[in-house]
């Protein structure tokens, strides 16, 4: 244990001794803090951080029950502090706990049900949070990991592929950097035997393995020299691959696997457990081109480090930044304004929008806990009266009030322990509804669980609650009991309970409100995410991938006529009404970047924009709005000068009002500038959050590419068409695997995946609130009214309207309502802003939003205070006075 | 309770860590843990709770520390055994031996062959 955490230790351990009465805590608490602080020590050694929650939680019983019985034993000597608190003693507190719930089932299952709900809400969400935000990475010394990215402020890039060539200078300059990999995903065609395949490949440099501290289980790492053109084909096969393909056979080690043509021997196999960072590979490779040999304008990879011992996540960008700067000056040409954000391996795999939306969520379903106690508490406290009397006898027969309220404490550790018992196992089915729905773009080293940290948590949560929602009621209900016995109950017990039932209600209310804003803010950024503009027809599109090899199509003009074939094939199916090609569908995570100037700006230095490569069709296929200009076009050939097509935002942000059909692209100095021909309405194209990024549309007519979309309109149900495709383009080729298969609607909806299942869970804790609140406004003032039944019968008596009465209790009521309601509008407005990240399109203090909310909770308190006031307005004047 | 017909198990054992010597509450507390092979765990409130109430039944007294003890920072107070406290020891002992006795004489807790 560091000095620093057992300095924070003795910090909370004297905390905790406060429980005891200053006296005893003077005589005794140095010598138990030095107690403490031993066993502490003991039980991290022995079990690590098991160990100190271990220690914690008796130390909390102790401290706990110890501290109440040494203040309640005041007086009392012989009543033993513990001694009291035997198994025997427990036993029959817990025996008349039972008896106590049995006899009001409906009582006590409500109460249960509550606080199962509030627990069960907490023990999922956490099993989830848990992992995003504690759970080690699966490599060694997970913490040194950080991931780098390029950046690029005077464009406007950011989080944006990295150049191996600039990586392998930060690694090669940054002292702060212990060792850089870099890697990109490659598809390859199997064919080694049987059915071509499909295989995930990750391009890695042979540092990658080391870098994250991991080792294949079966052959060896990558060599360093094994890295680069020329050099023999070696390959390492992720288990999942080895398993589908090889059937775990051993063998598999040095057989050669023909991936698009060429061979390579596979000289590792990596354990199951090893997962590639946020890639799902079925094999290392190594580049094929040395980083330093890769062209620095090409940012198309990933980079991973591993920090120097001792340095920083800052330090190491400090550093980074400036190796970077020294780029821009040796290479002014491709490095001018790149820079390098450095981010930690947690931070980067779980992101700003999942690491917020833990936060978001724990504090939604602590809230969620906070109104289920408040709302047993209540129970409780109304129930206090009648418990009361109960507590009276049992005081005339002789018990001390601490066994008393030690009777009633074990009533709420028993309800909060069924309830615990039954929220884990709500957790359970919940944190698998989560998990489930978690969208499949999370990255696969996360593993998810209910281990032994998440059982303590509840446990440690039922604990709080059971004391947080017991111990008022406790200690009223048992001074009533005593008051019960000296007058009769006729003392301002009613009053001082109506009071704490107001404060609860306050709290409720306010609380309600603060998680109702938070699921409304996040239902409507995500209709609002659902309804946007895609800039394109999101129904009735089926999208493919398909890769022809190098072998047979070995130049652009066998590839040009492989596409041209599979789509015009395609094309003529029956019920399909367009066929398009590009080398990246929109939201299919592409990331290719053009950089360039523009012609007679090119002062304004250089530009860069997304490039899509477009079919012909493609336009019509997705359905794009030509804003001015013409579409690209068939008759845009090879030969004839190059055309493209640009979106709103390349014009409004590059062109500076400039017409665009005037204007030119230049790629490559030298060459002739790529004529702008037209202008195309935004397309949401990265991401569903996402703000429009510059576009350029560049006809495959004049630059061919490899592998492609091929995206299908159609009249029905786009995946019924499926099989017609397929056998379309295995009518071209019958070797070539189609892969990638999706519609649209799907992807669009995958894409909103996340944000949905925060938006989902925000919205059903909130109505769990809103459920909660009302059921609490509606118990506090049944009860209140119940208190004042004689005072009603007198006033109505005295020929007061029912009316009034109504009006009377709703004007009460409704103050409190009211000050919760501006008590949580503000909190609401303080804690919205938390929501940036997970909001798209909505701001987080959105008036409607607010408004909405204060208009239901508004009604809903109304509901609640009408019902019982009316039933107290109904009161017969002469039985309630009678009861008196 | 303490005088009636046997001890709480915690006030046996740290009854049985001063019988031979006077020592303070942490000592009595790590000689528990080691002697019960970490079964029984005198925490702090229940340790001092308990040592508080024999000192009150006079099974146990607060003695002078003894030379040369180490006072680790802070004054540490010793316990010794009252004649009161050894008599209730003892009879606890024979007690507990008179169970042993019965569950040896049905050849139970003997290596099983």
């Amino acid at each position: 244990m560091s000095p620093k955490a057992e300095a924070r230790a003795r910090r909370w351990y004297r905390v905790l001794l406060r429980a005891y009465p200053p006296p005893f805590r003077r005589r005794y608490g140095e010598e138990m803090e030095h107690c403490f602080i031993w066993l502490l020590r003991r039980d991290v050694a022995r079990a690590g951080a098991v160990g100190a929650l271990r220690c914690w939680l008796g130390t909390l019983w102790d401290c706990g029950l110890g501290g109440v019985a040494a203040r309640l034993g005041r007086g009392e000597e012989e009543r033993s502090i513990h001694g009291g608190w035997g198994m025997g003693m427990l036993g029959s507190d817990l025996r008349l706990a039972l008896r106590a719930l049995w006899r009001r089932p409906v009582f006590g299952a409500t109460a249960v049900l509550t606080i199962a709900l509030g627990i069960g809400a907490n023990a999922s969400v956490f099993t989830v949070v848990k992992s995003f935000l504690f759970a080690p990475l699966p490599y060694e010394r997970p913490d040194e990991l950080v991931i780098l990215w390029d950046e690029n402020p005077d464009l406007g890039w950011s989080d944006t592929d990295i150049s191996p060539a600039n990586a392998w200078d930060w690694r090669e300059r940054a002292r702060s950097v212990a060792d850089l990999a870099v890697h990109y995903e490659e598809r390859f065609t199997h064919t080694s035997e049987g059915q071509p395949e499909l295989v995930a490949g990750l391009r890695v440099t042979p540092n990658y393995l080391t870098v994250l501290g991991r080792a294949p289980a079966l052959g060896r790492d990558l060599r360093a020299a094994e890295v680069g053109e020329g050099i023999e084909g070696v390959a390492i096969l992720m288990d999942g691959f080895w398993e589908r393909r090889f059937g775990r056979a051993p063998e598999a080690l040095g057989s050669t696997l023909l991936l698009d043509g060429h061979p390579y021997t596979v000289v590792g196999i990596m354990p199951r457990d090893f997962v590639a960072l946020d890639a799902r590979p079925d094999v290392l490779v190594p580049h094929d081109l040395h980083p330093r040999d890769a062209d620095r304008s090409g940012h198309y990879a990933e980079a991973i480090a591993r920090l120097a011992p001792g340095a920083t996540v800052a330090g190491a960008q400090r550093e980074l930044a400036e190796v970077a700067r020294e780029l821009e000056v040796e290479h002014p040409d491709t490095n001018e304004g790149w820079t390098v954000k450095a981010v930690s391996a947690r931070a980067d795999l779980v992101g700003d929008i999942a690491h917020q939306a833990s936060l978001v969520l724990m504090v939604a379903v602590g809230f969620v806990l906070l109104m289920a106690c408040v709302n047993v508490a209540n129970l409780l406290l109304a129930r206090a009266g009648s418990r009361g009397r109960e507590m009276a006898v049992r005081s005339a027969l002789g018990a001390g009030r601490g066994q008393v309220i030690r009777q009633l404490l074990t009533e709420s550790f028993l309800m909060a322990g069924l309830g615990g018992v039954l929220g884990l196992g709500m957790g359970w089915y919940g944190y698998r509804g989560i998990v489930a729905a978690l969208p499949s773009t999370m990255p696969p080293v996360f593993e998810f669980g209910m281990d032994g940290p998440v059982v303590a948590y509840t446990v440690l949560l039922t604990a709080a609650a059971a004391i947080f929602f017991g111990t008022v009621p406790a200690v009223r209900t048992s001074r009533y009991g005593a008051e019960m016995l000296r007058d009769g109950g006729r003392s301002g017990r009613s009053a001082r309970a109506g009071r704490f039932g107001s404060t609860l209600v306050v709290v409720q209310t306010a609380v309600a409100v603060v998680l109702l804003v938070g699921g409304g803010l996040l239902m409507r950024s995500i209709a609002g995410m659902r309804s946007q503009d895609f800039g394109f027809d999101t129904g009735n599109l089926l999208i493919t991938r398909i890769s022809p090899p190098a072998d047979p199509y070995d130049d652009s003009e066998a590839l040009g006529a492989f596409w041209d074939a599979v789509e015009t094939r395609v094309r003529e199916l029956p019920g399909v009404t367009a066929a398009g090609t590009t080398q990246a569908h929109p939201l299919g995570g592409s990331n290719w970047g053009w950089s360039f100037t523009i012609a007679g700006r090119e002062g304004e230095g250089e530009r860069t924009a997304r490039v899509t490569y477009a079919s012909e069709d493609l336009f019509e296929t997705l359905g794009f709005r030509t804003t001015s200009g013409r579409p690209l076009s068939g008759a845009d050939g090879p030969e004839d000068p190059p055309v493209a097509v640009v979106n709103e935002t390349f014009v409004s942000r590059y062109l500076g009002g400039q017409d665009p059909l005037t204007a030119g692209i230049v790629a490559d100095e030298g060459e002739d500038p790529v004529r702008i021909v037209g202008v195309v309405h935004d397309v949401v194209e990265r991401s569903v959050e996402g703000r429009p990024e510059p576009a350029v549309y560049v006809s495959l007519a004049q630059r061919v590419v490899r592998s492609r979309s091929l995206l299908v309109r159609t009249v029905g149900e786009p995946s019924a068409i499926l099989p017609d495709v397929q056998r379309a383009v295995w009518s071209v080729d019958p070797t070539l695997p189609v892969y990638g298969v999706d519609t649209m609607d799907e992807l669009v909806r995958r894409r909103l995946g996340g944000f949905a299942v925060i938006g989902y869970l925000m919205g059903i804790f909130a109505l769990l609130s809103l459920l909660l609140g009302a059921v609490g406004i509606y118990g506090v003032t049944a009860y209140a009214a119940g208190q004042r039944t004689a005072e009603l019968g007198l006033r109505i008596a005295m020929g007061a309207d029912p009316s009034d009465v109504v009006r009377m209790m709703l004007l009460q009521g409704g103050r409190r309502a009211l000050l919760g309601l501006v008590a949580g509008l503000i909190l609401a407005g303080l804690l919205s802003g938390a929501m940036t990240r997970i909001l798209v399109g909505v701001s987080p203090r959105d008036p409607l939003t607010f408004a909405s909310v204060a208009l239901v909770l508004a009604a809903v308190s109304l509901l609640g205070l009408y019902l019982p006031a009316r039933r107290a307005a109904r009161v017969d004047p002469v039985r309630a006075l009678a009861a008196e | 309770m303490a005088d009636g017909k046997h001890l709480k198990a915690h006030w046996f054992h740290i009854l049985l860590s001063v019988a031979d010597r006077d020592l303070h509450g942490a000592a009595i507390m790590e000689e528990v843990l080691d002697r019960t092979d970490g079964e029984i765990r005198l925490w702090p409130g229940m340790l001092y709770g308990s040592l508080k109430q024999l000192v009150s039944r006079g099974l146990i007294r607060e003695v002078e520390a003894p030379e040369g003890s180490p006072t680790e920072g802070g004054r540490r107070r010793f316990y010794g055994i009252t004649a009161r406290g050894r008599a209730a020891l003892h009879r606890e002992v024979r007690r507990l031996e008179r169970f042993v006795r019965v569950a040896r004489a049905k050849r139970l807790g003997e290596e099983r062959g």
